[in-house]
């Protein structure tokens, strides 16, 4: 108030001391879209004399001198200066702001300028987030942020990803932890994309010690919007997209398949079972039967704002998608409150809470199926009936399946979120406790009627099971921060305790033999579908598990001059998953970093606009184990029946090892970055280097079946590294002529070596393939964590003579056991004959490069960005065609198959099992591939006529997700992922595939 | 209010300080591994519970059959001719190390022994009745002895695990056959020492391991050995103990009337209620008639050869062999001709009447050692030990009840040339135990193996296919210390 009356006596008395003045005008404008700017400042450099534009963005400034600098500035634009020199009318094209260096972002417990970080901290907005048509925060990130790799979980509905900061860094657990508004958590499928304000993903140690021993595998904030104090904003977002199976397998055809199975018959000597492959045609690719063009929609509408003493911001959302797989899909309701409170000047309190609804209906798994089943078959055979898949070969028919196996239903309510209170004591020194609470309700339901398609694909009892799941998680934090300058000291200390505490609960039961027309489901017969009807078979189980920690922490952040920047921190966290001796971990951290821009030498050398150099060190550990993985409980239901009555006795043993010793595994990591900006900022910047060093392992290594144990135990097993590079590249501008357009290129190197094995080992096999329970992987030091392991091909026995002449298998004899047309395996040692010593390496699952390709260009509302990634330098191992558990449909590569003499050097002869099914060179294939993952094209209404409309905004858009793939590899995906096991990480047993996804959407504001 | 200000946060800071028991989250629902083996009833949960593995797929279900009749020359894979390939790899001898079936009976047995080791090693620690106490781990310790006999009997050498193995103990390497038996022997011996026999077990408790099963089991042990002296003592014991008594009518052993019968020496018991499934085993399914009436798999079918082997109108082989036509043994369905396989047959022994939950859950109990074995080891032994009428009248007592009534069919043996007797007694094991999973080792003790199966048109190498391949898994886990049978 005292402002507005001081500015016009000011400017009174400027006036009577200055003779000769002048009135500017203009219209300050935004340099990317044209658009007027409201209420944008300008003032007369040095002084108080100014105003602020009208909704016009126009302006006009009396008494301004002929040869005085005026600035004109915005929230969120950079600042003009610019000269008078008698000129009457200045028009002004404002940038928005880019540069990096007066970003805030989040960090662990607090926020911080980008620029004092002294660790590898990236960022994504909220609207690169929500701009990807997905459910999941983290498929959104996918591209975004150098050093962090995304893989899509699977395609179906509502799946989320596998996230891997900087490689695979332990053997057991890699996934990172995520921190969404200061709840910790290891879902983040509660937030939904169009709610997320910014991701922060904490690289390195400096960054993540703060988050302890869960701070290993890399930390993801995810902070939701929240109000501004002003006018409310109403935001309405919405897309509607369709997916299709991104590529089919090429699977022989009937006739194909017959001939195939003719030839295996032979070379088994086996009768014929087809007479005449000719006559059946294409038959069925059991691939089109069970996908689709499946829809997908999102509608969100939100309501932001505030007053001074509060801010709201209400979100809803809904999300519907259906599954490419025939009979599943996934609904998703989501409401958001993110408020905040002024008690008083001192006292804020405040929440960001959300409620989820989720409704599932799953996809019977049929994906194998139709990958087997014969295509000589018809789905429905004349008779009207479903056709028998399993006359030839064992896999039931999918199209089935899809319709008596559909009722699988699940449904869950989730409340997540944080009540917080902030309490300023003195100047800088505050008391924040955030109080977390996640509570999920899960309920399922599955029925399986009566039926019978064949002797084999049938179902004798029909049966019900269903289930209720109930999980609370909380989480209490109180920590106290300081914050102050002396003179060029800036000090900011935190220190606080935190407790955690997890509790689950599952209670299920199954039935059989429900009465009445329960089997009849093409009727209505939900209501049928309770457990009290079930009349035989019951089974009924309550189970609960759950976990505690209590953590303390410490951080100084501490710069000098702004120029030379110091992070320390340490935590101490306790869990409950340790044994008493075990339980206490430390992981502390050190950050330094050089703001070199801001030296003297530095500082008038006008092309350079950033440089900092920052360097980190520090442990952080990992402790992704069961609670009982120290001392599993006792196996029970292990009932012996006696006597002529047959009754049981009840069972109960210890049937798996205890393992008191289990310590905490920790993480050594180093990271040495630099962060540059160029002419103006226009080329940004920013290249880390780093090594993550894992020791002490968490894994549940296999071990040798005479061991007895039913699961193997969790130990503190091998070391690996981690070294590699993250690169990020940028430039950004704008021409004269408004078209704004940026190249954006990240490029992250990786190198997995592992350095021990733990005491006495020297190798771990794990990866199972095929059916005898071949192990496709074997780590050993030196080489990648699950690298392939198995024979080389030579190439494939022509004939006699080469049978003869060629080592063989111990014990093959030529023509007996082995025939011309198998494979002829490597003899690596060069001992004359082929055993399993002949085995050898075979590639890495892990890219050692993976790259990203970002373009983006406006034009006058117009605007238009592509992602181009991919990766290099990996394998898969396409267990699929390796495991024939009978015969089986076949991909059309064995239609290549060696038929005779200088046919085939690579595939062998047509065989259903034996001999040509080792893991070897014949099932690897190249994981490479060059993907365009999203483009899209937006148009955005000029102000003048979206203000018509009465909106802020308004934008329009289409988007290809998945476009197009450059890849040899014959799966579905090279992208294949295995549940997080890094032992088996790039093995393919036929996953759901990803979909091809086209969506048009829009997004507005009132 | 400023008071509050600041009171606050130290009270929040003392509240969240916290005690070691907040860390203690004991497993719910649950026996803890430190709380057990604590009482008497802890020493019968875990005696039951190495029974209870008995029924597992793993013990005597698919490869069981698999790696028994299927490879002998008893029986062909059956079922449709593509489904289970690796079991036709093992019919027709062509399965290598990477084959599942070896390898899930591996995982199998071990899990089963290391039951075993466990209730052997800790319910000495728990404070309860005495009696008690000895035959709980009797019968542990007979249950160890009878899972090594099949594992020496398929794999020869084999890592020899008689305790819970610590972490540093987890590289070994093969114990020799001859070690193996060795503790297989001390085990029956320890375990006939406490054992009580079958009719002093309470009726309820038929099935648990009794003397008498832990000598017979241990006469088939010196047999396999070519001890035949001890053979023949033990399987004398055991026909002397008055115990035991061939049941009259072949045919009905199998059905559920011959459960627990007087012939049995050691079966396992399996059963399915409406109430409760588990208590069933997939021994039945496999092996159960696949087409119409569906009652399984089809697997196990009996061979040409088999069928060939028994004599002019012996009852054995309807009773043992159902075919394309022939009613059910309770008389509820004819067999239909199944269109997708040539000549179906199926294994009759393991059919069993329709039982609530489907065919998954068998409630048919597996006949592990029947009194006719026990006779047959003893006739064998005797032979061999040179006592022609002793051999004859065991022999005999078998031909005997198999005949029933019928006095124009299998007359009694009178052959007393050692040799000749010797091949009756092999045919008469052929025919009387057949498609109860006793062929392979049968063939495999007595040296036919490769004649029999070369005559089956199978391409059998000798000093090879005696026995099967270490699982190439359990070689690559082991760190070089387990080394691979010849030939493979």
């Amino acid at each position: 108030m005292k402002k507005r009356l001081l500015i016009p006596l000011f400017l009174l008395f400027s006036w009577a001391i200055v003779a000769q003045v002048i009135t500017v005008q203009g219209k300050i404008t935004d340099a990317k879209t044209g658009e007027a700017l409201v209420g944008a400042s300008v003032v007369v450099k040095g002084t108080t004399n100014g105003t602020i534009t009208d909704v016009e963005g126009q302006y006009s400034l009396d008494k301004v001198s002929p040869n005085a600098q005026l600035t004109f500035s915005y929230v969120g634009y950079l600042a003009q200066d610019v000269a008078v020199s008698s000129q009457r009318t200045l028009n002004i094209a404002l940038e928005e702001e880019t540069s990096t260096l007066k970003e805030v972002i989040v960090v662990g417990y607090g926020t911080q300028k980008k620029s004092d970080v002294t660790g590898a901290v990236a960022s994504v907005k909220g609207k690169d987030i929500a701009s990807i048509a997905t459910p999941s925060v983290q498929q959104a990130l996918q591209g975004k942020i150098a050093g962090v790799y995304v893989t899509p979980e699977s395609g179906s509905p509502g799946a989320g990803a596998v996230i891997r900061i900087r490689g695979t860094g332990t053997l057991n657990n890699s996934n990172p932890f995520y921190v969404v508004d200061g709840l910790l958590s290891d879902d983040i499928s509660f937030v939904n994309p169009n709610d997320v304000e910014s991701v922060e993903v904490l690289k390195d140690a400096s960054a993540t010690a703060i988050y302890g021993s869960r701070g290993a595998n890399g930390v993801i904030i995810v902070t939701t919007k929240r109000g501004k104090s002003g006018k409310p904003v109403i935001g309405l977002s919405s897309y509607y997209g369709s997916q299709e199976l991104l590529k089919k397998i090429p699977l022989a055809n009937a006739t194909e398949y017959a001939t195939l199975r003719n030839i295996a018959a032979k070379n088994f000597g086996a009768p014929q079972p087809y007479p005449n492959p000719a006559a059946l045609g294409e038959g069925t690719d059991w691939q089109d039967e069970i996908f689709h063009t499946a829809p997908m929609q999102n509608v969100n509408l939100s309501a932001r704002g505030g007053t001074d003493a509060m801010t709201y911001s209400i979100s809803g959302d809904y999300f519907k998608q259906e599954g490419i797989l025939q009979n599943g899909d996934f609904e998703r309701l989501t409401l958001r409150i993110n408020n905040e409170y002024k008690l008083s000047k001192a006292i804020k309190i405040g929440h960001n809470f959300s409620i989820i609804n989720t409704k599932s209906h799953y996809a019977p798994g049929v994906i194998y199926n139709a990958y087997y089943a014969p295509p000589t078959v018809a789905p429905i055979d004349s008779a009207g009936k479903f056709g028998n898949t399993t006359s030839d070969g064992s896999v039931g028919n999918p199209v089935a399946t899809r319709y008596y196996e559909r009722y699988n239903d699940g449904s869950g309510f989730r409340t997540a979120g944080n009540f917080y209170l902030d309490l300023n004591l003195f100047k800088g020194l505050t008391y924040r406790s955030n109080f977390g609470l996640d509570l999920a309700n899960n309920e399922a339901k599955r029925f399986v009627p009566v039926f019978r398609v064949t002797d084999l694909q049938k179902n004798d009892i029909n049966s019900l099971s269903a289930s209720r799941s109930k999980s609370i998680n909380k989480l209490w934090e109180n920590t106290m921060s300081y914050d102050n300058t002396f003179g060029k000291h800036h000090i900011n200390l935190l220190a606080g305790v935190t407790a955690q505490i997890d509790d689950n609960w599952f209670l299920g039961g199954t039935g059989t033999n429900l009465p009445g027309d329960v089997n009849n489901i093409e009727g209505d017969i939900e209501d049928l579908l309770y457990l009290r009807a079930a009349t035989q078979g019951f089974t009924v189980t309550e189970s609960s598990s759950g976990w505690r920690m209590f953590s303390q922490l410490y951080r100084t952040n501490y710069s000098y001059s702004d120029k030379y920047l110091l992070t320390a921190s340490m935590r101490i966290d306790k869990s409950s998953k340790f044994g008493k001796n075990k339980r206490t971990g430390i992981f502390p951290s050190i950050g330094l970093g050089w703001r070199v821009k801001e030296e003297s030498f530095l500082k008038d050398v006008d092309w350079l606009s950033n440089l900092k150099l920052r360097g980190s060190w520090g442990i952080t550990g990992n402790d992704k184990i069961d609670q009982n993985s120290k001392s599993p409980p006792v196996t029970d239901k292990l009932d012996a029946i006696f006597g002529n009555s047959e009754k049981f006795f009840p069972g109960a043993t210890i049937t798996r090892l205890s393992n008191p010793n289990l310590h905490w595994e920790e993480t050594e990591q180093m990271d040495i970055g630099f962060e540059a900006g160029f002419l103006n900022n226009r080329l940004t910047t920013e290249i880390d280097w780093y090594k993550r060093t894992t020791y002490d392992i968490l894994s549940s290594l296999p071990i040798p079946g005479f061991i007895g144990a039913s699961d193997p135990p969790v130990v503190n097993s091998a070391s690996v590294f981690n070294q590699g590079f993250d690169i990020n590249l940028g430039w950004r501008d704008r021409t004269k002529q408004s078209l704004g357009y940026n190249v954006n290129v990240i490029v992250s190197t990786v190198h997995n070596e592992v350095i021990s094995l733990g005491e006495g080992k020297t190798e771990i096999f794990s990866g199972g393939v095929g059916e005898g329970g071949k192990l496709g992987t074997r780590t050993v030091i030196g080489l990648p964590i699950g690298a392939y392991y198995g024979y080389k091909v030579d190439g494939v026995f022509q004939n006699t003579e080469e049978l003869n002449k060629y080592p063989k298998r111990t014990g093959e004899q030529a023509n007996k056991d082995v025939f011309a047309g198998d494979l002829r395996y490597a003899d690596t040692n060069g001992d004359g004959v082929i055993t399993d010593k002949d085995r050898t390496y075979l590639g890495s699952p892990i890219p050692d490069l993976t790259y990203t390709l970002n373009l983006g260009a406006d034009y006058k509302g117009l605007d238009f960005s592509i992602q181009i990634l991919g990766v290099k330098g990996n394998k898969v191992l396409n267990a699929k065609r390796l495991a024939r558990f009978s015969t089986g449909n076949f991909e059309k590569t064995f239609l290549n198959g060696w038929t005779g003499e200088g046919t085939s050097n690579f595939e062998p002869r047509v065989t259903i099992g034996g001999r040509n099914y080792e893991v070897s060179e014949r099932f690897i294939e190249d994981g490479a591939f060059t993907s365009i993952r999203n483009v899209q094209i937006g148009y955005t209404l000029p102000l003048s006529i979206s203000r018509k409309l009465k909106m802020s905004n308004f934008r329009l858009y289409v988007s290809a997700t998945n476009l197009k793939t450059w890849a040899t590899y014959t799966g579905y995906t090279p992208e294949v992922v295995n549940g997080g096991d890094s032992f088996s990480v790039g093995i393919d047993r036929g996953a759901y595939p990803v979909a091809k996804t086209m969506t048009i959407g829009l997004n507005a504001n009132f | 209010m400023k008071k509050i200000k600041f009171a606050l946060p130290l009270l929040l800071l003392i509240v969240s300080s916290c005690k070691d028991s907040f860390f203690e989250v004991a497993p719910r629902g649950q026996l803890t591994a430190e709380s057990f083996f604590k009482t008497e009833e802890h020493a019968l949960l875990a005696t039951n519970a190495v029974y209870n593995i008995l029924r597992n797929w793993e013990i005597h279900v698919f490869s069981y059959i698999g790696c028994t009749d299927i490879l002998s020359d008893d029986a062909d894979k059956g079922s449709e001719p593509n489904d289970a390939t690796f079991l036709l790899e093992m019919d027709n001898l062509l399965f290598d190390a990477g084959n599942l079936a070896p390898k899930t009976l591996w995982d199998g047995y071990y899990r089963a022994i290391f039951r075993a080791n466990i209730a052997i090693e800790r319910i000495p620690e728990i404070k309860m009745n005495a009696a008690l106490q000895q035959r709980l781990i009797a019968e542990a310790t007979f249950l160890r002895a009878y899972f090594y006999f099949n594992l020496v009997r398929w794999f020869g050498d084999v890592p020899l695990v008689t305790k819970q193995l610590t972490q540093d103990e987890f590289k070994q390497s093969r114990a020799k056959t001859s070690d193996v038996y060795a503790q297989i022997i001390k085990d029956l011996k320890a375990a006939i020492d406490v054992l009580p026999e079958k009719s002093k077990y309470a009726p309820e408790d038929l099935g648990r391991a009794t003397k008498g099963a832990a000598k017979g089991l241990l006469a088939k042990v010196y047999l396999t050995q070519k001890d035949y002296t001890n053979a023949e003592k033990y399987a004398l014991e055991v026909i002397n103990s008055n115990e035991y008594a061939l049941f009259p009518d072949y045919t009905r052993i199998f059905t559920t009337e011959g459960e627990n019968s007087s012939e049995s020496v050691f079966e396992v018991g399996a059963t399915v209620t409406t109430e409760r499934y588990d208590g069933g085993s997939q021994y039945n399914e496999v092996q159960g008639v696949r087409g119409e009436p569906n009652l399984g798999w089809g697997f196990n079918r009996p061979s040409d050869s088999f069928i060939l082997e028994f004599e002019p109108g012996d009852p054995r082989r309807d009773a043992t062999v159902l075919y394309e036509g022939e009613v059910l043994p309770d008389g509820s369905a004819i067999v239909q001709k199944n269109p997708r396989i040539f000549n179906s047959r199926f294994n009759q022994k393991a059919w069993v009447p329709t039982h609530p939950g489907g065919n998954g859950n068998g409630p048919g109990n597996i006949r592990l050692m029947r009194y006719a074995d026990v006779l047959l080891i003893a006739a064998e032994a005797a032979n061999e030990n040179g006592k022609t009428a002793v051999a004859l009248g065991y022999l005999n007592q078998v031909r005997k009840r198999a005949r029933g009534a019928n006095a124009n069919i299998l007359p009694d043996v009178t052959e007393t040339d050692k040799v000749k007797l010797r091949e009756k007694i092999w045919h008469e094991r052929r025919v009387e135990l057949g498609l109860e999973q006793q062929r392979w080792f049968d063939l495999v003790r007595t040296g036919q193996a490769e004649a029999a199966l070369t005559k089956h048109g199978k391409s059998f190498t000798k000093n090879k296919h005696e026995l099967l391949p270490i699982p190439q898994a359990e070689i690559d886990l082991s760190a070089g210390t387990l080394v691979q049978n010849p030939g493979y």
